[in-house]
């Protein structure tokens, strides 16, 4: 019993750590190979605060008394600061350079040092002789010190962990995060700061593996540098990728699966088994099915988003969730307005129908779905896209740029460009290939510094604020090459266009629970009518990488609407579409301007450009050469000469 | 009028092209005759450099065949369309920028075995662009973008082809030396052996010496007619 | 000022700095050409050794035998890594992430598999020449002075090999521009294995010399790799001399700093100076910047 009670508890470690490294790792994409030095942080830390006075060192080492023989939950609690601490050091250079290969040499260096400090630091650690003896954990007078005593305990702190980061991965927040998997830059152009969110979640990472360090580290009573070292986190990691990425499932299945390889290999190996082959064997086992999994399944036992509860869910009950979704759309607006406004009718309506769980848009809906049928007419479609009532196009300038001007190395991309958008109207930009016209859009929205000039927004100069700060003031920007986050839903990207939402927030999604509940199905609902405004809702729960390229570009307009930016500039919407979609994006975007937005447009096509601007900027080697419309420009001969060669 | 028989050195029949779920190419069919020089044009995106990589092989096709002397090209690669005489400029980078000019140009004849062959390439090139031979150990990267271009081409002949594919071959140079540089073409495919393919965005510089032109927009060809006829159009709007 | 100590010191650090810019250039070559995070180098290093015990220390066969297989061996092992695991890889198009922990994969299964064959305690390869030979205040064996010379020797024939030979060239084209190297014919598979066999050559070369100063451990190869790594991302990914130069550098002032700080802390050290630099300098000391 006790035997197994063991066993049991190394798995539940394993899992521990598995959860919470899959957040970093399977839900944010960030590779880090350190997770083995956190839980080692955590567990010296807690140890060394919680022992009771005694000498460590020796054997050559100077003998130094450490020890502060502070409470065990309160160590606990104090070594997952640390390890936080440490966490910010590491992630925060290679965040902020966005390079994922920096990241992966910080934290493995990061991994091999801490190893070595506590090997080397003898005096304090005792080095590889291990450090003990630590104090088992306890509540009042009862003492956790047995496998068996202490099974429950890493029960608990598996389900907390679990809790945890399925909360965080499962709501708006692990919703960015799995953005910043696939495309931080995207990610920016709608408003959120990756950097800090990575840096958060590395550290809540972190803290969590601690938390697991503290615990073994009370149950074993004794602890040495070699538990902690690189091979563990390649354990730890292999335990994610085996199970499934971004699947707590997946992982859980994944660490009972390595978990379980020593004893058995110990109970077939018999007695050179426990004498150390066992782990050796275990090794190359999983060493090889890393290889094999990368070629063959990489995307893990339980790939995500599959859960138990949604591989058995009944034909109808998915439908009614749809229909939900479609009911909540009526009478709503596009903006991410007040969630008390609307919250209370949507909350009271999904009270009726008994959704299950706070962000479990998979769950079971109740058969009354039925009632909730419903979808609103063309003319409401209209009156959804006009926002606060229509606005007339009025003439003014809403955004001015002037004196634009970037350098790269040798070449002048953009020199001294100036024009102004009218409110209301299609702005065309046009010219050569290599003109400036990516450029200047990086340039507005922030992503690159200019040189000189300026970007004036309704008077105000925005002038290198980054893209997160021109979203919230109201321009938004596409990608020519869509960027839309591949391996969600048509739902959930263009839900990641929404601003403002309250979920987001860490402090939301584990406190103010119900106001993130409410700012979700707000954003869902404005999602929903983004997705009908370009024809799209029936592809809602589709994932986006399945959909078709025209479809695709119709999807990324629908997530920059859902930005209620009102200055929008689209990057070549009709590149690589086929030509029954290229009439519907023609369309969508007429209906943008009908509503009072003000558009920027880059195309190539010349005839695309004749149907769509009022007026048309032209731009040549980072110049603008000429302004009008698409008729005054053709009869310009200067620009015919540029156009076609000389 | 389209006399495909032993005329067409190249055919493209039917390719269609796309990048994951982006369709880049919708049915399209060129072809290349004996000794002339064809013109792909159009807006950017249209397709054109897809094209022209797809003939090249180093693309794969969603459907459709590339016809080489009459004879399907099975096994697509660069490696084996430069064995077949065929060589390709790319629009951007088209050399090894911090490789010398020598090396560059021993690159160009990478897949050429004969010792002999390599130095009459070497000779002939040099005397096509003595600037070249002037400059031979300094590092590519640091000519101007005129004369990148013109060790583009270098590196191209120097594999000796029988068919060149050339993108935008006059982007980023001054115009005096862009006529240059299509005349000098015209002059060595009128010499015999060599036909010339090319995507271009100059069309006003390139017409005069393209015996036919495609257009194409949005990944279809919509007009395929003579050099001259395509030059006295005078303007393209309605094409692009 | 203790003399003698910073001369120990710096013969020191001459040696092992020639073995990291060996392991930098190793990386360096495979990692600008196939963009792989090649872990799985370890292997390569570890087997090279084995190899070589195999020959000379069980076999009894002379020294310079050995040598050879445990050359061969260590190409054997790269060249099966990139046939067998990286190029399955690369035609289902996987993500970085899938070549870095599949290459984790092969180290560890590696790793471990060396160890259960051979068992974990040091195996020395015997017969190298050793003789002693006093430089003013401390000394230099042979093993450490044919280290440093036949280190730097490799480091500049590959450096003669990829300016003066076409296939050097060749190398350099399809790190710089893969796109222009098919267009003239260059087939990036067969450089990739090239470069493999280079890389892996010269891990070899380190460890055998790593060896014939010590032994061979199981676990001999992960701390190498490791700074192979450091050496590149400090000396500049770009540049094969930037590479040997940083990990120069680095192994310096590693063993020089154990005039102030316990020796034990040399890496933690290196860990620091990498830190710094690349918050200040991501392309590395002597890279180009990315656009």
């Amino acid at each position: 019993m006790e035997y197994w009670s063991d066993v049991a508890i190394q798995i539940l470690l394993l899992m521990g750590l598995g959860i919470s490294l899959n957040l970093l790792l399977g839900y944010a994409g960030q590779i880090s190979m350190a997770h083995a030095a956190f839980y080692g942080i955590g567990a010296y830390a807690a140890a060394l605060l919680s022992m009771a006075p005694s000498i460590t060192g020796g054997g050559g080492a100077r003998e130094v008394e450490t020890g502060l023989g502070i409470n065990v939950w309160v160590a606990l609690v104090l070594a997952a600061i640390i390890a936080s601490v440490f966490a910010f050091m590491v992630s925060v250079p290679a965040a902020v350079r966005v390079r994922g290969d920096l990241l992966i040499l910080f934290t493995l260096s990061f991994q091999l040092v801490v190893t070595q400090v506590m090997t080397a630091a003898k005096s304090i650690t005792s080095g590889a002789y291990g450090l003990g003896p630590i104090r088992p954990m306890a509540i009042g007078g009862h003492v956790f010190g047995t496998a068996v005593q202490a099974l429950p305990i890493f029960v608990v702190m598996v389900i907390v962990i679990g809790l945890i980061v399925r909360r965080m991965g499962e709501s708006p927040y692990g919703r960015i995060l799995k953005g910043i998997r696939e495309d931080q830059l995207a990610v920016s152009s709608l408003g959120r700061n990756p950097i800090t969110k990575i840096v958060v979640t590395f550290g809540i990472t972190a803290a969590l593996a601690a938390i697991v360090g503290a615990c073994g580290a009370y149950y074993y009573q004794f602890i040495a540098p070699s538990t902690y070292s690189v091979d563990t986190s390649i354990l730890i990691v292999a335990a994610i990728v085996l199970g499934g990425v971004a699947n707590i499932w997946g992982t859980i299945i994944g660490a009972i699966i390595l978990g379980l390889l020593k004893p058995l290999l110990e109970q077939i190996l018999g007695g050179s088994g426990r004498g150390g082959t066992a782990i050796l064997w275990q090794g190359v086992i999983y060493g090889i099915a890393l290889v094999l999994m990368m070629i063959f399944r990489p995307q893990g036992i339980l790939p995500e988003g599959t859960s138990f509860r949604r591989m058995f869910a009944r034909p109808e009950r998915r439908e009614a969730k749809e229909a939900l979704a479609a009911a909540a759309c009526s009478g709503q607006r596009i903006h991410a307005v007040e969630p008390a406004a609307v919250g209370g009718t949507i909350a009271s309506e999904q009270g009726v129908l008994g959704v299950g769980g706070p962000f479990d848009r998979q769950g079971g809906l109740s058969a009354q779905a039925d009632a909730a049928v419903g979808s609103a007419d063309e003319a409401e479609t209209t009156r959804l896209l006009a926002g606060e009532g229509s606005r007339v196009a009025t003439g003014k300038t809403v955004l001015e740029v002037s004196g634009l001007s970037k350098r790269f190395g040798g070449l002048q991309a953009v020199d001294e460009v100036s024009f102004g958008l009218e409110q209301g109207k299609i702005t065309g930009l046009i010219g050569p290939n290599g003109a400036g016209k990516t450029t200047i859009y990086n340039l507005i929205t922030g992503a690159l510094f200019a040189d000189s000039g300026r970007v004036v927004l309704r008077g105000e100069d925005v002038t290198g604020q980054k893209p997160h700060a021109l979203v919230k003031k109201g321009v938004a920007r596409s990608f020519q090459d869509v960027r839309l986050f591949s391996k969600m839903t048509a739902l959930n990207n263009v839900a990641m266009g929404v601003t403002g939402q309250a979920g987001e927030k860490l402090q939301n999604v584990f406190l103010g629970f119900r106001r993130a509940k409410r700012s979700e199905n707000a954003t869902v609902a404005t999602a929903m009518e983004c997705l009908r405004a370009v024809g799209c809702d029936s592809m809602a729960s589709q994932v986006v990488g399945d959909l078709s390229y025209g479809d695709q570009k119709l999807v990324a307009i629908a997530r920059l609407m859902a930005t209620g930016c009102e200055i929008l500039l689209l990057d070549e919407p009709t590149s690589g579409v086929d030509p029954d979609s290229v009439e519907k994006v023609i369309e969508v975007v007429r209906g943008l301007r009908a509503s009072g937005k003000t558009i920027l447009l880059i195309e190539h096509s010349v005839h695309l450009i004749e149907q769509l601007s009022d007026t048309v900027v032209f731009l040549d080697q980072g110049r603008v050469l000429a302004m009008g419309t698409m008729d005054e420009l053709k009869t310009q001969k200067e620009l015919t000469d540029l156009y076609f060669g000389t | 009028m389209t006399e495909t028989s032993n005329d067409t050195v190249l055919r493209a029949e039917r390719v269609s092209v796309a990048y994951g779920k982006r369709p880049v190419l919708f049915d399209v069919s060129i072809e290349l005759r004996r000794g002339e020089i064809a013109a792909i044009l159009g807006h950017n995106g249209a397709g054109k450099t897809t094209l022209l990589r797809s003939i090249f092989g180093v693309l794969p096709m969603r459907s459709g065949k590339i016809i080489l002397d009459g004879e399907e090209v099975r096994h697509a690669s660069g490696t084996n369309s430069v064995l077949n005489g065929l060589s390709f400029t790319p629009a951007e980078a088209p050399i090894f920028r911090n490789l010398t000019v020598k090396q560059n140009l021993e690159l160009g004849a990478y897949m050429v075995r004969d010792a002999t062959r390599k130095r009459v390439n070497l000779e002939r090139v040099l005397t096509l662009f003595p600037v070249l031979g002037e400059r031979m150990n300094e590092q590519a990267g640091k000519f101007s973008g005129g004369q990148q271009r013109l060790l583009s081409l270098a590196i191209a002949m120097m594999t000796g082809p029988r068919i060149m594919l050339l993108d935008e071959p006059s982007l980023g140079i001054a115009p005096s030396l862009v006529e240059r540089i299509f005349s000098q073409l015209k002059e060595l495919v009128s010499q015999g052996e060599l036909s010339v393919l090319l995507v271009e965005q100059n069309v006003r510089a390139s017409l005069p010496f393209v015996d036919r032109a495609y257009f194409m927009r949005h990944g279809h060809v919509i007009l395929e007619e003579s050099g001259e006829r395509a030059l006295a159009r005078g303007q393209w709007w309605d094409l692009y | 000022m203790n003399w003698t100590l910073l001369a120990t010191l710096a013969i020191q650090g001459v040696v092992i700095g020639s073995s990291y810019a060996l392991l930098g250039a190793a990386f360096q070559i495979v990692f600008a050409t196939t963009g792989i995070f090649h872990l799985a180098q370890s292997l390569v290093y570890s087997g090279a050794a084995y190899a070589a015990f195999c020959i000379s220390g069980l076999l009894g066969l002379p020294l310079w035998l050995g040598v050879i297989v445990g050359l061969m061996s260590g190409v054997i092992i790269g060249l099966g890594i990139e046939l067998g695991v990286y190029r399955p890889l690369r035609r289902r198009k996987a993500a970085m992430m899938g070549f870095f922990l599949a290459s984790l994969g092969v180290a560890t299964a590696g790793t471990m598999a060396t160890q259960l064959v051979f068992g974990s305690y040091q195996r020395a390869v015997e017969g190298f020449p050793n003789v002693t030979w006093s430089l003013g205040v401390t000394t230099i064996t042979s093993v450490q002075l044919s280290s440093i010379v036949a280190g730097w020797t490799c480091i500049g024939l590959l450096y003669l090999f990829l300016k003066k030979s076409k296939y050097g060239y060749a190398i350099l084209g399809v790190s710089e521009n893969p796109n222009m190297a098919q267009a003239v014919g260059i087939a990036p598979k067969r450089v990739f294995l090239l470069v493999f066999a280079i890389g892996s050559a010269l891990a070899s070369v380190s460890s055998l010399f790593f060896t014939f100063q010590g032994s061979a451990s199981p676990t001999m190869g992960t701390t190498p790799t490791l700074l192979g790594f450091i050496a590149v991302f400090f000396g500049g990914i770009s540049s094969l001399p930037g590479a040997a130069l940083g990990g120069f550098i680095l192994g310096m002032v590693s063993s020089l700093s154990g005039m102030f700080v316990n020796a034990k802390y040399a890496n933690v050290i290196m860990f620091g100076v990498l830190f710094v630099l690349l918050i200040f300098r991501p392309q590395g000391l002597f890279g180009r910047k990315a656009r």
